[in-house]
């Protein structure tokens, strides 16, 4: 093969791979705007707004992924959450009501179920009790976090990047607390981890307002 | 939405539609999707790799065919 034809070749071995994941991420991001619709549903719902038509609509548009096994683990949790926010302000007495909540019960038979429903609607009886519910929460949201991860057949150090990065931009603790159990894993089996320990505290710093003591 | 996300959707659209050059720009642009998606940099530096192979085999095909 001559340095032209590699090159051809290179070129439409590139021109094919980047079409085809440039449509698998459009679909991606595509699937987490629906769920970011379905998540306004629901809080227009916890305030006692009527959603039916809005909510009937969603099911609509999204049945066919659903059908055809496209929504991941992670969809269909985030998923189950809000239909579960969802199906406690519903009125069964209402006919329309009634069938959302059968359309929500199917999707929970599907996957899509509030996997941290339980955890979040147990009273407090204590405030170590309640320190102790974030915590799960924090450890639920975690293990969701290293569920994507393993799905996208990320290593432990790209997944402790990316992590670091997220903790940095975002305001949910769950990137912070899972990133330094991750350093902390790193650091009992050997591995050197000064520079992102050093990533943690300055990242900690900014967020939490603690000070750097070394 | 931000702008950049914005950036971030017309540049893989430009990918789906093969206009390279134009995905290239676009994804400078959305540098802040980029620098906190592992898989947006792959597309973007693949993306900035290919325009380099076009532009080899545009410049001088004649020290190609060698």
């Amino acid at each position: 093969m001559t340095r032209q034809e590699t090159l051809h070749k290179l070129e439409a071995v590139l021109e094919s791979f980047l079409e085809r994941a440039a449509t698998l991420e459009m679909t991606q991001v595509a699937q987490s705007r629906n769920i970011q619709m379905l998540g306004d549903i629901a809080r227009d719902s916890l305030r006692g707004r009527h959603i039916n038509n809005r909510l009937g609509d969603w099911f609509a548009h999204n049945q066919e992924s659903l059908e055809q096994g496209r929504l991941t683990s992670r969809h269909l949790s985030a998923i189950g959450n809000f239909l579960g926010d969802i199906k406690t302000g519903l009125d069964n007495a209402d006919p329309e009501s009634a069938r959302l909540a059968e359309e929500i019960d199917h999707w929970a038979a599907k996957g899509a179920k509030p996997v941290r429903k339980i955890v979040l609607r147990r009273a407090p009886e204590s405030p170590e009790a309640d320190l102790g519910v974030r915590f799960d929460k924090l450890f639920e949201d975690g293990k969701a976090q290293m569920e994507y991860y393993r799905e996208k057949k990320m290593h432990l150090l790209t997944m402790l990047d990316d992590l670091l990065k997220s903790a940095e931009a975002k305001s949910d603790l769950m990137y912070l607390h899972l990133a330094a159990s991750i350093i902390y894993f790193l650091k009992i089996t050997g591995y050197k981890i000064d520079p992102y320990v050093k990533r943690l505290k300055t990242i900690e710093k900014a967020r939490l307002g603690t000070k750097d003591d070394g | 939405m931000v702008d950049t996300d914005k950036y971030t959707l017309m540049a893989l659209d430009a990918l789906a539609r093969k206009d390279i050059r134009e995905a290239s720009d676009l994804f400078k642009l959305a540098e802040k999707d980029i620098a906190r998606s592992p898989e947006l940099r792959i597309l973007a530096e693949i993306t900035d790799l290919l325009l380099a192979v076009k532009a080899e085999l545009t410049a001088a095909p004649e020290k190609a065919a060698h």
